[in-house]
């Protein structure tokens, strides 16, 4: 049986912690959550989490205190960084003093649990994967070659970008946000459908006629690849 | 600062108009000695030949030839002249060579020119008079006033010396005391060109003088508080609502999406649920917007600023753009010169693109072109989008770049208006500057990428 991920959630807003709590839940995570730093770092130091939720900026310990210790301390648990604060200096610092991710506030729940998914992911995987593989897609990452049942797979750059990020998180849910971030490495709002054409160029290669889709769309949240539905 | 400057300023003014004024006065006081001292000269020379005349005229005719004769060995100065001549003109006595025609014997002392007997004589101004005596005989006497002459002559060159140097000791006493205050309003000027580009931060100078300069810079700095506080306001006010709305909004989006995934067999209720959350991440995609046009104005460090080059950033835009404009069937075009690096946000001037590029794709039918187009400008870069659209009126060009202006060409075409006013607060950000112009068709966005003051 597939272990239950343990989630840590250090937030002092009540109503954004029940919807961290209630999302997460949903999404099948054992959550738990406290509303001040003292004690997010207390357990964060002694309990085994698979990730930590961290709001920015907390009463007597901010948020970005507490990942550094946790780093100083050889603790890697992932940290998905959560702030009001949308300033890219912000984000830099965040992400420099340990976060893996930096969430900013007012978030879409389905955006935050797919950012969790992926960290919790990216943990699982160990070294630096050469070749990826999700059911007849192959990707040769020293090769820079794509192979789709057995053909070869004419991709632009960005493409193969593309393909790469989602087959690196298969059968996660991923956000045009994520894919913006990642992809592009962009942190504003594009604002227009245009990732989505990315897209949609990305599948009709993908998938071709005759073969079983594996990029699927996520109504009102994103994308998927994966083999199944 | 210029001589023009400095001759325009108040208290150039000032002192060029009481220089003048002065030299006026020195000329006239000079004039009115010289006038004066000419006059009574004159009259005393007259007064001396009257008393001559009377004198002599007093004497016997036989005495008043030798009286003539004693009068010139005593005047050592020569400056007297004596003649006694016969009805018919001959000298009988005296040291002027001829009675001249135009000194009627009359009595009358008028001014004249003389020749003296002397082997090397010259012709001299006098004051002189002639009468006919008893014995028929006239009778001329003259004083030298050749001395008087030059007199006038220096007074004449010291009025006119005098005056001009007044007149340039006035222009550069006026042109030093101008300095000062033309230095302290090219000071004010410097910092009014900052708080123009919004940095409200600064003051202008007082001094501890209280002059009426330093009223003005009082009121003015009363002034700037009062804006910088209204301003605040306005601005804290539109971001507090654009805040405190998007935390409901993206609530009501967790609750819909929430709802939308228990609907799961229903698929009518899973349609209106996913027509609602549209709606809700409309909403939401403006209130972003907005904040992040305060987010780039009120973010006045440019810590990410470097020197970067516009191909990179532009080729990256096109790239990101181009399936978009494929699947639309409008042709986007790239070029571009080699330019010096610019100074700048690479991920702002990206931004800033990118919006640039979705409008003029937006506004593009299919079969159109958008043209990006990098070139120098006197070596600088400008960049130069250019769409074969629908474009825009000479009126919109204004209103289309405030906030939530849309052109009133086209209704139908989705946008939330808020593109151009992100890509102007990041174009004041850099000091770069922005246009929007017509392309026939279409429109032509430039930006040019060095900085404007």
């Amino acid at each position: 049986m597939v272990r239950v991920a343990k989630i840590l959630t250090i937030e002092d807003d009540e109503t954004t912690a029940q919807e961290i709590v209630t999302e997460l839940s949903s999404h099948g995570f054992e959550v738990e959550w406290v509303n001040n730093g003292k004690d997010g770092l207390e357990r964060a130091l002694n309990g085994h989490y698979d990730l930590i939720t961290l709001d920015r900026m907390l009463p007597f310990l901010d948020g970005l205190a507490i990942v550094t210790l946790l780093r100083e301390k050889n603790i890697d648990t992932p940290v998905l960084m959560i702030s009001a604060l949308s300033d890219v200096d912000e984000r830099i610092d965040g992400l420099r003093a340990g976060g893996d991710d930096y969430l900013v506030k007012p978030f879409a729940s389905e955006e935050m649990a797919a950012r969790v998914e992926v960290l919790l992911r990216r943990k699982q995987r160990h070294g630096q994967q050469t070749q990826l593989r999700v059911a007849d897609l192959e990707l040769d990452l020293v090769a820079r070659q794509a192979l789709r049942a057995g053909n070869v797979l004419d991709l632009l750059p960005t493409e193969f970008r593309l393909l790469e990020y989602m087959m690196r998180n298969s059968g996660q849910i991923i956000t045009r946000t994520m894919l913006f971030e990642s992809v592009w490495g962009y942190h504003f709002d594009p604002g227009t459908n245009i990732i989505d054409v990315h897209i949609g160029r990305l599948r009709r290669k993908v998938d071709a006629e005759g073969l079983s889709p594996l990029i699927h769309t996520v109504r009102g949240s994103g994308y998927t690849l994966s083999e199944h539905r | 600062m210029s001589i023009a400057e400095l001759s325009r300023t108040v208290a150039f003014r000032l002192n060029l108009f009481y220089s003048l004024f002065f030299t006026l006065c020195v000329v006239v006081l000079l004039g009115l000695v010289y006038w004066q001292t000419s006059t009574e000269m004159i009259r005393r020379v007259d007064q001396i030949l009257t008393l001559e005349q009377v004198r002599l005229t007093s004497l016997h005719s036989n005495q008043m030839a030798d009286d003539i004769d004693r009068s010139i060995q005593r005047d050592q100065r020569h400056i007297y002249f004596y003649g006694m001549f016969s009805p018919d003109g001959k000298r009988v006595a005296g040291n002027v060579t001829g009675l001249p025609r135009d000194l009627p014997a009359d009595g009358l002392i008028r001014e004249i020119f003389l020749l003296a007997t002397d082997a090397n004589a010259q012709l001299l101004p006098n004051r002189a008079l002639a009468v006919r005596l008893d014995s028929g005989n006239v009778l001329l006497i003259g004083h030298d006033v050749q001395q008087i002459i030059e007199f006038g002559a220096i007074m004449r060159r010291a009025i006119l010396w005098g005056g001009s140097i007044t007149i340039l000791l006035g222009l550069m006493f006026g042109l030093w005391l101008s300095m000062r205050p033309l230095r302290r309003v090219e000071h004010i000027q410097q910092i009014c060109e900052l708080i123009m580009h919004g940095d409200f931060s600064h003051r202008l100078p007082v001094s501890r003088h209280r002059d009426e300069l330093d009223m003005l810079a009082a009121i003015v700095n009363r002034m700037l508080d009062e804006i910088e506080r209204l301003m605040s306001e306005v601005k804290g006010a539109g971001d507090n609502i654009a805040h405190d709305l998007r935390t409901p909004l993206t609530r009501l989006r967790a609750v819909l999406y929430r709802t939308q995934q228990s609907l799961g067999n229903m698929p009518d209720q899973r349609l209106l649920v996913e027509q609602a959350i549209a709606e809700v991440d409309s909403l939401l995609q403006r209130f972003r917007a907005l904040l992040r046009i305060s987010e780039i104005e009120n973010n006045r460090r440019l810590s990410n600023f470097k020197m970067l080059q516009a191909k990179d950033i532009l080729e990256q835009a096109v790239t990101f753009f181009a399936p978009l404009a494929e699947d639309k069937g409008v042709c986007l075009v790239f070029t571009a010169e080699e330019t010096e690096p610019i100074y700048a946000d690479g991920e702002l001037l990206f931004e800033a693109v990118t919006n640039l590029l979705d409008n003029a794709l937006k506004f593009t039918p299919v079969g159109g072109q958008v043209e990006v187009l990098l070139s120098t400008e006197n070596k600088k870069a400008r960049i130069d989008i250019t769409d074969s659209g629908i474009g825009i009126t000479e009126n919109e060009r204004t209103a289309v770049l405030n906030r939530f202006y849309r052109g009133s060409n086209e209704p139908r075409i989705s946008g939330y208006g808020l593109g151009l006013s992100i890509v102007m607060a990041i174009i004041r950000l850099h000091n770069f500057r922005f246009e929007l112009n017509a392309a026939n068709p279409g429109a032509r966005a430039t930006i040019f990428c060095w900085p404007h003051s």
